[in-house]
């Protein structure tokens, strides 16, 4: 390695243009701060070592996490299961993922836990800074009775039409659930387009504390990975089922509890997501089937954060709100009536 | 007849306009924005590698700008005051990205592509290639000027990690880019 090279390096690096910021970009800032918008910075010291668990673990983009479907992943025909997980554990690696500490204790699901079987749809809106709501997607999640390695299961689908850094997209995720304690047993998720790819698919099988698959996508790419679920980070859930997670729950007005939402697991830092759920307060909100007396929870992933309304009655959330500001407001998620 | 001079209002000082930016006031928070917001989206851009990433960066600084600013002690430049926590909100969305499921499927295949692309081009993808703790560091201490010891601070790391860091990131590189002729 010459110093000519590193000059030369460092020359170029420096000349590579970057853009310019939006002139109005201080514009929509001004109006959300107008309206009470408010983010807090990062300005004290990190603690040492602690790079990517502090505040960095602010931005928890899978947020997708919360209760209400993710809003990148909604509904529609679900791809075929991978017949056997051996087809696709060619040149595995374990890679070990980030423990966050938990404060929580681990949510418990009930072996009595019914959920709603059929058909339930949900909208997506961006409510913007002058409280403006603009269409942001929708899904709908398709539960039914099934049976999976001889075992009774939930089978889940989720469909979803969802816009992704500009492009229309079509995700489906196809989810099966141990009835007896609702844990993941396999998963499939696929999405059209995806970047430059015109689909791109992910099958995952459940192994005690191990996710193994394979990611492929046009043009013959492919990815094997085994990934370690640690237990203390459980349970493991997907946000195909968020809106019904709770549904066999008794809630109260100090319950909180935590959970980590699966990731595709294909890369090392998309492999769980941890989340703490908690009662906040209680609300009687108006929806399009009526009013409905809810548990109010903050659902909190990192620095994201949203609120959740879960209906008393089933346990079933029908609404949430994510905190976060973006250009386009915030993102609102409404279960729709039956 | 008399006439009448006008005194132009004075434009407030940097001090000023820094006091009245804590307390959310929009002429002092656009004016720094005016005065700020190339230099903070050029290295929030640098540090994500994509243009709505940093300007969601931007948004998300001057959102919390003047309660942030109650912590300012107006020691050292408000630039560079500036870049650091533009640096630590785009190191937060890096890693808020490596959560999601946006993975870069292309990334290495577009480096390891032979098409003719000039030298920034080149250099720009192979930055973009390195892992994200490599590629952090070689942004802050090659673009951004920090010392290893200003990096370690941001970073949570110790002086001599940014450095190996920095090796490991211009080895991998001069491996990527082979001579810069």
């Amino acid at each position: 390695m010459t110093a000519n090279f590193n000059d030369q390096l460092r020359r170029a690096a420096r000349a590579i243009p970057t853009p310019e910021p939006p002139s109005n970009l201080i514009q929509r800032v001004l109006a959300e701060r107008q309206l009470g918008a408010r983010v807090a910075l990062p300005i004290g010291k990190p603690a040492k070592g602690r790079l990517y668990r502090g505040w960095f673990g602010l931005a928890a983009a899978a947020l997708i996490v919360a209760s209400i479907p993710l809003a990148r992943h909604v509904l529609t025909t679900p791809p075929d299961l991978p017949a056997s997980p051996a087809g696709f554990l060619i040149g595995e690696a374990f890679t070990a993922q980030p423990r966050a500490e938990r404060q929580l204790p681990p949510l418990r699901a009930s072996p009595a836990t019914t959920f709603p079987v059929g058909a339930h749809r949900y909208v997506i809106h961006m409510v913007d800074s002058i409280g403006r709501e603009t269409p942001d997607g929708d899904g709908t999640i398709r539960i039914s009775d099934a049976a999976l390695g001889g075992q009774p299961a939930w089978r889940v689908e989720h469909l979803a039409h969802t816009v992704v850094d500009n492009q229309r997209r079509l995700e489906a995720e196809t989810l099966f659930v141990a009835k007896r304690d609702l844990r993941l047993l396999s998963r499939v998720v696929e999405v059209r387009p995806y970047h430059r790819y015109s689909f791109i698919k992910v099958a995952q099988r459940f192994n005690q504390d191990t996710v193994s698959g394979e990611m492929t996508a046009e043009g013959g790419v492919r990815r094997t990975f085994t990934r370690h679920l640690p237990s203390e980070q459980g349970p493991y859930v997907s946000d195909a089922l968020a809106p019904f997670l709770l549904a066999g729950t008794t809630l109260s007005v100090d319950w909180s509890a935590s959970l980590s939402v699966i990731g595709w697991a294909v890369v090392p830092g998309d492999v769980f997501i941890p989340v703490s759920l908690r009662v906040i307060g209680e609300e009687t909100i108006g929806t399009s089937a009526g009013r409905a007396d809810c548990w109010k929870l903050a659902v909190d992933a990192g620095a994201e954060h949203r609120i959740e309304w879960v209906r008393k009655a089933d346990g079933i959330a029908v609404r949430s709100f994510d905190r976060r500001v973006t250009p386009s407001g915030h993102r609102v998620f409404t279960l729709l009536p039956n | 007849m008399t006439t009448t001079v006008l005194e132009m209002p004075k434009p407030p000082g940097p001090a000023e306009i820094i006091a009245q930016a804590r307390e959310g006031q929009p002429d002092a928070l656009t004016a720094l924005y005016h005065e700020h917001a190339s230099a903070l989206m050029a290295v929030a851009y640098r540090l994500t590698g994509s243009r709505a990433d940093a300007e969601d960066v931007l948004h998300d600084v001057f959102l919390g700008l003047p309660e942030a600013l109650g912590k300012y002690e107006e020691r050292g430049s408000l630039s560079a005051w500036l870049k650091q926590i533009t640096t630590r909100v785009a190191l937060t969305r890096l890693r808020s990205r490596a959560r999601t499921r946006e993975i870069e499927l292309d990334e290495s295949v577009r480096v390891a592509s032979h098409e003719p692309a000039d030298t920034l081009e080149r250099v720009h993808r192979a930055i973009r290639s390195l892992p994200t703790t490599l590629r952090v560091v070689f942004v802050l201490r090659e673009i951004e000027g920090y010392s290893h010891s200003e990096i370690g601070e941001i970073l949570g790391i110790r002086a001599n990690t940014s450095e190996v860091r920095l090796h490991r990131a211009v080895r991998a590189l001069r491996a990527i880019l082979g001579d810069l002729e």
